[in-house]
Order: C-alpha cells, then structure tokens, then sequence
C-alpha cells in the first residue's frame, strides 16, 4: 500500500528514478532485515546486522527516495502536529539515544539485544528512531538552524552507537549470557559472535559519521545550488 | 506533491528554527514515553528477560513417563509445585561435561541459603544399563545429595529425551569404552511446572548466575 502511495507520487512529481530506486531499494532491505529478526538467538552478528539495516540503511534510503521538496511539505501546516514531533532534532535525538543505550547494554531496563521476544518491536523502533535522525541530517526535513550545529549533532548522537560497538568488539568476555549456550552460524564461538557483531554496529555507524563530517567540512551550498526534485518554475 | 517555490532547507539553512524550549519539552516527554514502554515490555517479559539461561516458551514441563528414581517411586510433577527444578540428562560414566555440570550445579545451589530447599534436581540417565538404581544414587549423592534420579527404558529414555529437545549417540572409543555423545544442557521449570530456560555448560561457569535465576524465578512467584 506505501509503495504504491509512494509510486504514485513519484510519478507526479517526476521524481530522479535513482530516487525511486533507492526507495524500494529500501524497502527490499526492510523484508530481509525483517527475516534476520526471525531468530535472534541463533547469531548475534545476524541479529545485529538485521537491527543495524533497518536503523542504518533501511531509514536514510527511504528518506532519500523522497526529494527535498517532498521531505519539506512534511512540515507543512496539515502535519504540524506529528512534524512538531517526529520531525524534531531534540525529540529524534533523545529518542535514538535513549533507545541505542536501552537496547544495546544489557540490563538496562531489562530489554537486552538478546531478548528474542523483543526482536519485532525493536526492530520497528530502530526504523523509527533511524528514519527521525536522518531526517534531521537531510535537506528539506531538517529542524536544525546551523550547519556546524547539524554536523556536531550528528556525531554526537552517533557516539553512544560507536562507544557500545567498541565494547563488543574488545570485550574479552560474553556480555549477553543467553548467547553463550547458542551453536551460533558460521560455527563461531560466542565471544567471537559477539566482536563480529560489534563490527557490524561499527560498520553501521560510518555513514551517520561520514554525515557528520560532510555537514562539518562542507559549505550549504554544495547541497542548495542544485537540490535535487526542485521543479522547473513555471 | 505539489512543488514548492523555495529552496529546501539543507541542514544549517533553516531560516526559522523552532522555539527550543518546546523541543526541550516535546523530548521530555518522547523520553519517557519511551522509557515506560519499556519499562513496560521488561514487565511483561520478566521471565525470560531477567534469566541468564536462554529464555523458553513457557510451556508445561514434559512428564517422565516409564521412569522410576532410585528408590522406585515414579517421578510426578505434581509433587514439584512450588520448588524450581533443574533437569539434566546424562550417565554416571561420562568422562567430563556431566560431573562438571553437577559439579556446577552444586555450587549454584549452594549461595541460595534457605531458598535451597525449594530447588530440585533431576537427573535423567541416557546409560539405564549401566546406571543401576545402586550406582546412580552413589553417583548423584557425591555431588548433590538429593538430586533425584530417573531410569526408564530405552525406548521411554529415548522418547523424553526428544521430549526435552536433547540428542545423544553412542561412540565407542578406541579402547573398548562406551560413551555417550549428549546435549550437555540443563533445563530450569519455574514453580508453576513450566519451562522457564536453558543452561549449557558456558552458562554455568558463573555459579551466582544460575543463582540468580533460581531466586528470581522462585521470589517471583
């Protein structure tokens, strides 16, 4: 139903076909990253590489099968109320932290990675929080007033993701139990499982980080001179 | 999508920022929002959330039928309500993952203090030839005194061990001994009868792990 909402609007507005190609792009990886949720127990890495899709790939490719223009009338004054909301840096900041330190570290608010009866939710709340964050790092949905602002804001709120990476990855012990009586895939043993997976979250992380550095490094122009979906005047 | 006349904001372009203390406010309230969902999801999953084991559907424990212990009284689950129960299938000539489990299992269940007594163990031989009622009660005694222990006939081993999802074969070694290649896995059923998790030996390593789960699971009730 979204697809054929969203194709529909595509072909109004003539959108870039890389666009609309990136958007089912996006959609295709949300059905495997959905298959990796089936069975979070039997592989860490697996589980984190379905999480990580959908809160790291899955989010900015749907947002960007969007144009600029499109992204902005998110914000017009029919969706102030959810805008107000979903499309907020503080709220999409917040919410990404809160939910990368609650998910990711075991014992907080006992809702660890390795709860398989959480893996559903998770991953639609990881989609959710992802697609907030990026919208703040794209034209046309952003909410923040200064490009230095933006680019700091995203390499801070990606910090939690990187800091909780590198505890799994140089962890010398299992930090999630349940995996330790788990044959894992690829006969890796738990400890091993549990660094690949930490690479995964790293690996993930990178385009948040290389965002960050854009917006840092590069002038507003780069992206206003040419913004792509912007119509010919009539 | 009707198209726009201006420029899109880019990030650091926007001309109208929003007024902060309202976003301040708005993520408050998403915080704890969030938080009590899931404070919330960690309710309703206490169980299995708060176990170090691998969490299980709770389904009814699987009955022993065709066992009888060491004194030849059958085995009911009825007689367990109200005590947790730690399952083990194994054999008393096992060379090292079944002394090292009991072994383990001993010292869990020895920080438990007087929760102690409302904790069982039973030990379900795969060698019912070789583990006569005499030999199984010394064996279990050298570790855990009260364990109980069941042997049944082949074919009931056979069953219950499909029952409780634990594979073994017989390996002959070079030197003429029969061992028995098994699931090293020791199943927890909560005081309700049902399965609450599973421990393979990496999980037992930390005795106050499984301690933990046995409090949780017995004070939850």
């Amino acid at each position: 139903m979204g697809a054929v909402l969203y194709a529909m609007a595509a072909w109004r507005g003539r959108w870039p076909r890389w666009r609309v190609a990136v958007f089912f792009m996006g959609s295709a990886l949300t059905l495997f990253a959905a298959w990796g949720l089936n069975d979070p127990l039997a592989s860490m890495t697996d589980y984190t590489v379905a999480l990580m899709t959908l809160g790291q790939v899955v989010s900015p490719f749907l947002l960007l099968g969007f144009t600029p223009v499109a992204r902005m009338q998110w914000r017009s004054q029919g969706n102030r109320w959810w805008a107000a909301w979903l499309l907020d840096p503080w709220v999409a900041a917040a919410v990404f932290v809160l939910l990368t330190l609650g998910v990711n570290l075991p014992g907080v608010f006992k809702t660890a990675l390795a709860d398989a009866l959480f893996s559903a939710p998770i991953g639609l709340l990881l989609l959710i929080s992802g697609s907030m964050l990026w919208a703040q790092l794209l034209p046309g949905s952003t909410g923040i007033g200064q490009r230095w602002v933006a680019g700091i804001y995203a390499w801070l709120v990606g910090l939690p993701m990187m800091i909780i990476a590198a505890v799994w990855v140089w962890s010398g012990h299992v930090l999630y139990t349940p995996y330790l009586d788990v044959l894992c895939l690829w006969n890796l043993s738990p400890l091993a499982d549990q660094h690949y997976a930490g690479l995964v979250m790293f690996a993930a992380g990178l385009p948040l980080q290389l965002r960050a550095a854009w917006l840092l490094i590069m002038p507003a122009e780069a992206e206003l001179k040419r913004p792509h979906g912007m119509p010919r005047e009539p | 999508m009707r198209a726009a006349s201006a420029a899109p904001p880019a990030p650091g372009t926007l001309r109208r920022p929003a007024s902060w203390r309202a976003s301040v406010l708005r993520a408050v309230i998403a915080s704890a929002a969030l938080m009590a969902m899931l404070f919330a999801g960690a309710r309703l999953q206490q169980h299995a959330v708060a176990l170090h084991g691998t969490p299980l559907a709770p389904s009814p424990a699987p009955a022993f039928a065709g066992f009888t212990d060491t004194q030849g009284r059958v085995f009911s689950w009825g007689n367990e309500r109200g005590r947790a129960v730690l399952v083990f299938f194994g054999y008393t000539h096992c060379p090292d993952v079944c002394p090292l489990t009991l072994a383990a299992l001993a010292r869990s269940l020895s920080m438990l203090g007087p929760l102690r007594q409302r904790v069982g163990v039973v030990f379900v031989s795969l060698d019912p030839a070789r583990d006569t009622p005499i030999v199984l009660r010394a064996y279990l005694d050298a570790f855990i005194p009260n364990a109980i222990g069941l042997r049944g006939l082949p074919s009931a081993v056979a069953a219950s061990a499909r029952q409780w999802d634990v594979t073994w074969r017989h390996v002959k070694a070079a030197e003429g001994a029969d061992w028995i290649d098994h699931t090293a896995a020791v199943t927890l059923v909560g005081p309700d009868g049902r399965l609450l998790a599973r421990y393979g030996y990496g999980q037992l390593t930390n005795p106050a792990w499984l301690a933990a789960d046995l409090r949780a699971a017995l004070e939850s009730r």
